[in-house]
């Protein structure tokens, strides 16, 4: 029996769970603290926005991600340019105290696919002040070498484009970024929809699976989230184990030496 | 001689803001904002906590003031 031991280690944090969630879009704090709980993650995003206000709204929310106890991975969503996202990740840096970032620079509002030029600008700037980056990047392996060589330890290619949940669009370029990079942690992050798509994805051998909306915006968001830990955790138990190829002819599974009335003409 | 304050205009998060504030940390003050969890920025750079009395501001800086937000 094959056991996976082996935590994922993203930099210098290990985590038991290969399901990283977002925290945003839920029905209320009570429902996201509460599947953040039964997804097991140990790794939640987290953002920053403005706020003039003085409801304090912030404070609360980080109280709560606080209390849960996982680690925080700050993103630099809605970032257009390296300037803005480079900015944002020195800003989070500060306010949740970690070097680690979910680099975000979107290229593009139809399909907020990744800009992948000024992404590796951003995530050459930020890899030399220090920053664990975590980039999302398409499956373009070009784009991954490069910034692998600006100091990227983990990529985050795409699934399918942000909330869409179609799961994933492009298998085939997934399986060569996932054989080109054997030894690269790296997660499949965006457009997952199903817990299915989610399993997709470890079976493959990704290292883990970055999602939100099919969680957040679920008719049940804790037992969707409990659903998808299943399904990563079933995921990467059959990658470790080893699966078969598929072929176009059956091959009967039952012995076909000593059936019954076998090479009998009667 | 002594220079009076003056009010000077800003851009906080978006909005028109006049202020006498001299420097980042005295604004955060003015808006009751000094005991918050937030990071802030002046014209786009990062101003690090620990240098907010330091930053000095002028008339049209535009601040960003951000705080904790769920995220995805």
């Amino acid at each position: 029996m094959t056991i996976d031991t082996a935590l994922l280690q993203l930099y210098d944090i290990r985590l038991s769970s290969r399901l990283l969630l977002g925290t945003a879009q839920y029905p209320s704090p009570t429902v996201l603290q509460s599947a953040i709980e039964s997804s097991g993650t140990g790794l939640v995003t987290v953002s920053l926005r403005r706020e003039s206000g003085q409801d304090r709204a912030g404070q609360a929310f980080w109280d709560l991600i606080k209390q849960t106890g996982v680690s925080v991975l700050p993103n630099t969503a809605g970032c257009k340019t390296a300037k803005e996202a480079v900015t944002t990740a020195q800003m989070s840096r500060e306010v949740f105290e970690t070097s680690l970032i979910k680099l975000e620079v979107i290229g593009e509002e139809d399909t907020l696919q990744p800009d992948v030029f000024g992404l590796v600008e951003a995530a050459r700037l930020l890899s030399d002040d220090g920053f664990q980056v975590l980039p999302y990047t398409t499956d373009d392996l070009v784009v991954a070498e490069r910034l692998l060589q600006v100091g990227c330890e983990v990529l985050m290619p795409w699934g399918a484009p942000i909330g869409s949940a179609r799961g994933l669009n492009n298998p085939f370029a997934l399986r060569a970024m996932r054989a080109h990079f054997p030894d690269t942690p790296l997660i499949v992050d965006a457009g997952i929809g199903l817990p299915s798509h989610a399993a997709a994805a470890m079976e493959m051998g990704f290292d883990a699976v970055l999602l939100n909306t099919a969680v957040a915006k679920a008719g049940d968001p804790v037992a969707m989230a409990a659903a998808f830990a299943g399904a990563v955790e079933s995921g990467r138990k059959a990658y470790l184990a080893g699966a078969i190829e598929a072929r176009d002819m059956a091959t009967p599974s039952t012995p076909v030496l000593g059936t019954p009335f076998w090479n009998s003409s009667v | 001689m002594k220079k009076n304050i003056e009010n000077i205009e800003l851009l906080v998060n978006g909005e028109e803001l006049t202020t006498k504030a001299g420097n980042l940390a005295g604004l955060l003050i003015e808006l009751q904002r000094d005991g918050d969890v937030l990071a802030t920025a002046l014209n786009g750079e990062f101003v690090p906590r620990v240098n907010r009395t330091t930053t000095v501001l002028r008339d049209g800086d535009q601040i960003e003031l951000v705080a904790p937000m769920s995220g995805g």
